[in-house]
């Protein structure tokens, strides 16, 4: 069995799309809470065009995190011919609604309104924008902002999912590449979940490793057209060292920076500490390391348990050298694949 | 120009001279070869495509010399001298005078080991010994008298006449009977014998000849090279010859004469010997005056000599091979399976030969509603004289559970369904079945093809090949192929049941002949373990399409090369 094969495993157990399991009760309040908010709406005079998901649902790179809640990105839309002036109206909406659906926690905060679920394990946040023509703005803004702190802000929501899932650059096996890509994500949340505190940990944005993946992403395909994510990994991790998201800030700290690659462009880290950076950066070093250790390793079993070192328990480590495989025949997850073979 | 090539060998050495010869102005060059004077006359001129000929000016002043042809002309003899096979060259015609240096060159080069070594002279007289036979041969006895003969031993067999309506084929020759029962019953050499509707021209005796001498020249005469040669028989079978045929009374003979020139290699070539009135072999010059005599060109065809002729090997004669799925590479597979020499080729498919399918099989028009399978077996036999190809209506799985895999040397299966190949290799590992397979396919869009020599007991299986290479998981399609999954590569013209995967005949002939030489490869036991191996094509007609091609396409820089097949995640090998 290769390291490949472990990857794989791995990679099955942290994974998180919407349509999993795990996930259908969340999916299930997130649709009936979506059809309230639409109520409330239609009812205000502000019927709600369009809806979508947001964040790593939208990108499939969500990952299953051992504590925490599942996180839910909803997006509403109204026309902007339709829309208020003060963004906040809607988002007052928003905080009704949940309110009124015995969430905890709930509170409008400048991008988005969110809250917590008492029976589950469900944290939810909800953006509102209006769109005109082609044009996304969000509505930022908190309950007491007054007008110089509420906007409608240019936003490109739709653009940024497109940007991750954009698999268009790549030169064959173009679908292999990208879902390299987005395990490497999965790879990285689980690896920032496993080696920061959680209060550090929430501050190293997923949005900002995806960017920064995104941009630096190497995929490791052999010539026989098997994939190697720890050589991926290893190279991608390399490629984020050698660019420019770390800015020296005096006495061996750092400050991180990744940008939007979109409207409105900002910093994803602008607000974010030097300690913040300073461990991101000392963190990648560490794993760029442990990387290259195990790249070097002969023994599967030794590679694995560096692994695990670095992603958790999740990325098993092999009792025995090569472990048994009589037996244990693994067959493919899809029903039906098309072929290109004839004769 | 003449004289500007007179002034280049000059100016390299050469002593040349323009001289009027048969009231021509032609370029002769002296040289001296082992004391010898001699005199080369180029007798072509400019521009030379071919590598112009010198001719030997008295050509009979230096005996019997090999690679020599003696002529007359102008009322001198000349000899035309062979330095090379004409196709072999690339002649550069745009400097006409390195051409004829360099033929003056292998001339010279060539008289003297001529003039100088007279055991090497003798040596190739002989290996040129049936070209200068066809000298002898009259011009309009252009087709050869066909001659199934296995042994060089002294023997009697029935000549057939040609059928005189017949302008081609085996019928249109003089041919002399079979001697071998292994021919394929529907083969035309079989079948122009069963029909009876050839009548017997003569006899035809084969006689061995211990210690060939030179052929007769132009010059020579036939009867006493005749006379020569019977003479010179050993007395065993001088004195069989006369007991064993000289009895026999009749018009014409053909006599087959046979023997080793060089390094074992045999020659064979036939005469013809007709008279008024029926009358015994002649063995004495006195009985051959009445009896005229002619040289023939002969072909000679057993299983060892036109097998091997054409490249293939007698070694494969007793191997049996079963090609499953004769489609467009299918088809192409057991046809060079055949001329290599497979003569137990079982071919296996339900499919009807449609009119579709004429522009990427190798089977005729003729064929169109008959059982694929059938009709190729047919067409092979008729190809190949020795072949004995059998055929079955079935798919795969019915093959499989039909007959005894076990019992073939080698499976090579050309269906183009991964679902139906991969059912297979499961069923041969659940019945513990160990035969070869090798399993063959290509892509669309002229991008490539693909084969997997699957051999029992040595690292790697076709399930190597169908390892997912992102989870190392049993995977649906093969990792070796060049076009992504899940795409629209059919064609559909007439909808559905009508789809077909666009690629040209040059693609499947391709696939085709790349997995026949992986076959002949391992039946030889040259290939022993399991391998893969592909052909790339270009991209222009997939990227047109719109198709998205893999990375193994783009970074594949191994066509045609014999590739280790192992993958460490496929578990059945593991």
């Amino acid at each position: 069995m290769s390291i490949q094969n472990r990857f794989s495993k791995f990679h099955d157990k942290i994974k998180l799309g919407r349509e999993d399991d795990a996930y259908r009760e969340a999916r299930a309040k997130d649709n009936s809470i979506l059809d309230e908010i639409k109520a409330e709406f239609r009812s205000a005079g502000y019927p709600i065009i369009e809806t979508f998901i947001q964040g790593s649902l939208s990108t499939y790179t969500g990952i299953k995190h051992p504590v925490d809640d599942f996180d839910i990105d909803r997006a509403v839309v109204i026309d902007a011919d339709n829309a208020p002036d003060n963004p906040v109206e809607l988002k007052k909406l928003v905080l009704k609604v949940l309110e009124k659906r015995g969430f905890k926690n709930a509170r409008v905060k400048k991008p988005c309104v969110t809250a917590d679920y008492i029976n589950l394990s469900l944290h939810i946040d909800i953006v509102v924008y209006r769109k005109g023509g082609e044009q996304y703005e969000l509505a930022v803004g908190k309950l007491n902002s007054n007008e110089q702190n509420r906007e409608w802000s240019p936003s490109e929501p739709k653009k940024l999912i497109e940007h991750i899932n954009n698999s268009s650059l790549f030169i064959g096996s173009a679908d292999l590449k990208i879902k390299q890509f987005k395990r490497l994500v999965r790879y990285f949340k689980r690896w920032r979940d496993e080696k920061f505190g959680q209060a550090i940990g929430k501050k190293v944005f997923s949005i900002g490793l995806t960017l920064m993946l995104k941009e630096q992403f190497r995929p490791a395909i052999d010539n026989n057209g098997k994939v190697d994510d720890l050589q991926s990994l290893r190279d991608t991790v390399g490629a984020i060292m050698a660019s420019n998201y770390f800015h020296w800030a005096g006495d061996n700290k750092y400050k991180v920076n990744v940008y939007l690659p979109v409207q409105p462009y900002i910093n994803v880290f602008e607000n974010s500490s030097i300690d913040t950076g300073t461990q991101l950066y000392n963190k990648f070093k560490l794993l760029l390391t442990k990387l290259d250790q195990a790249l070097e390793e002969d023994s599967l079993k030794k590679q694995c348990e560096i692994l695990q070192g670095l992603f958790g328990n999740d990325f098993e480590v092999p009792e025995k050298e090569q472990s048994n495989n009589a037996g244990k025949v693994a067959y493919s997850n899809a029903g039906v694949v098309g072929t290109s073979q004839g004769a | 120009m003449q004289s500007k090539i007179k002034q280049h060998l000059t100016r390299i050495g050469y002593d040349c001279i323009v001289s009027d010869i048969g009231g021509f102005p032609r370029l002769v060059v002296n040289v001296t070869i082992a004391e010898s004077e001699i005199q080369l006359m180029l007798a072509a001129e400019p521009p030379f495509h071919s590598l112009p000929e010198f001719v030997l000016i008295d050509a009979d002043s230096f005996g019997r010399l090999a690679h020599v042809t003696v002529y007359q002309y102008s009322g001198a003899l000349f000899g035309a001298v062979c330095v090379n096979d004409p196709d072999s060259l690339s002649i550069n015609f745009e400097q006409p005078q390195l051409v004829v240096e360099e033929s003056l060159k292998r001339h010279v080069a060539l008289l003297e080991m001529c003039l100088t070594n007279p055991d090497w002279n003798n040596k190739e007289l002989l290996r040129e010994f049936y070209s200068d036979w066809l000298r002898k041969c009259r011009q309009d006895d252009s087709k050869p008298l066909l001659a199934n003969i296995e042994k060089p031993i002294l023997q009697r067999l029935v000549v057939y006449a040609p059928l005189s309506d017949k302008e081609y084929g085996i019928e249109s020759h003089y041919m002399v009977h079979p001697a071998d029962n292994s021919f394929s019953g529907i083969s035309d050499i079989h079948l122009s014998m069963m029909k009876g509707n050839r009548e017997a021209a003569g006899i035809a005796l084969v006689i061995p000849i211990h210690k060939l001498t030179p052929a007769p020249s132009r010059f020579d005469s036939l009867e006493q090279w005749y006379i020569d040669t019977i003479t010179a028989l050993p007395t065993t079978i001088r004195n069989e010859l006369q007991q064993k045929f000289g009895q026999w009374r009749d018009t014409t003979y053909w006599i087959v004469f046979t023997a080793n020139t060089v390094n074992d290699d045999r020659t064979w070539f036939a005469l013809k010997l007709v008279c008024k009135s029926k009358k015994a072999l002649p063995l004495t010059g006195e009985k051959l005056k009445d009896w005229t005599l002619a040289a023939l060109p002969i072909r000679l065809f057993n299983q060892e000599s036109t097998v091997q002729r054409g490249g293939g090997r007698l070694s494969l004669s007793d191997k049996k091979v079963a090609v499953i799925g004769v489609g467009s590479v299918g088809c192409e597979i057991a046809h060079k399976l055949s001329a290599a020499g497979v003569k137990s080729l079982t071919l296996v498919d339900p499919d009807i030969y449609e009119i579709n399918n004429l522009y990427r099989h190798v089977l005729e028009q003729g064929w169109v509603g008959a059982p694929k399978s059938f009709a190729l077996s047919v067409a092979i036999q008729r190809q190949f004289p020795w072949s004995n190809a059998t055929w079955y209506p079935y798919d795969l799985m019915k093959f499989a559970r039909n007959q005894n895999m076990e019992s073939y040397d080698l499976l090579v299966i050309a269906i183009g369904n991964p679902t139906q190949e991969r059912l297979f290799k499961q069923y041969l590992l659940d019945n513990n079945t160990y035969v070869a397979v090798i399993n063959s396919w290509l892509e669309g869009f002229g991008i490539g093809g693909h084969a997997v020599l699957d051999v029992s007991e040595s690292k790697g299986c076709l399930l190597c090949s169908y390892v997912c290479p992102e989870s190392g998981a049993r995977g649906l399609v093969s990792n070796m192929n060049f076009i992504e999954p899940n795409q629209v590569t059919m064609k559909s013209i007439a909808g559905c049941g009508e789809q077909f995967i666009s690629y040209g005949a040059a693609s499947s002939a391709q696939t085709g002949v790349m997995t026949a030489n992986l076959a002949i490869r391992y039946l030889e036991g040259k290939q022993t373990e399991s391998c893969k191996t592909s052909w790339k094509g270009d991209d222009d007609d997939a990227v047109n399409e719109g198709i998205k091609l893999t990375h193994r396409f783009y970074n594949f820089k191994h066509s045609l090369e014999y590739l280790p097949l192992t993958d460490e995640d496929c578990d059945v090998c593991s």
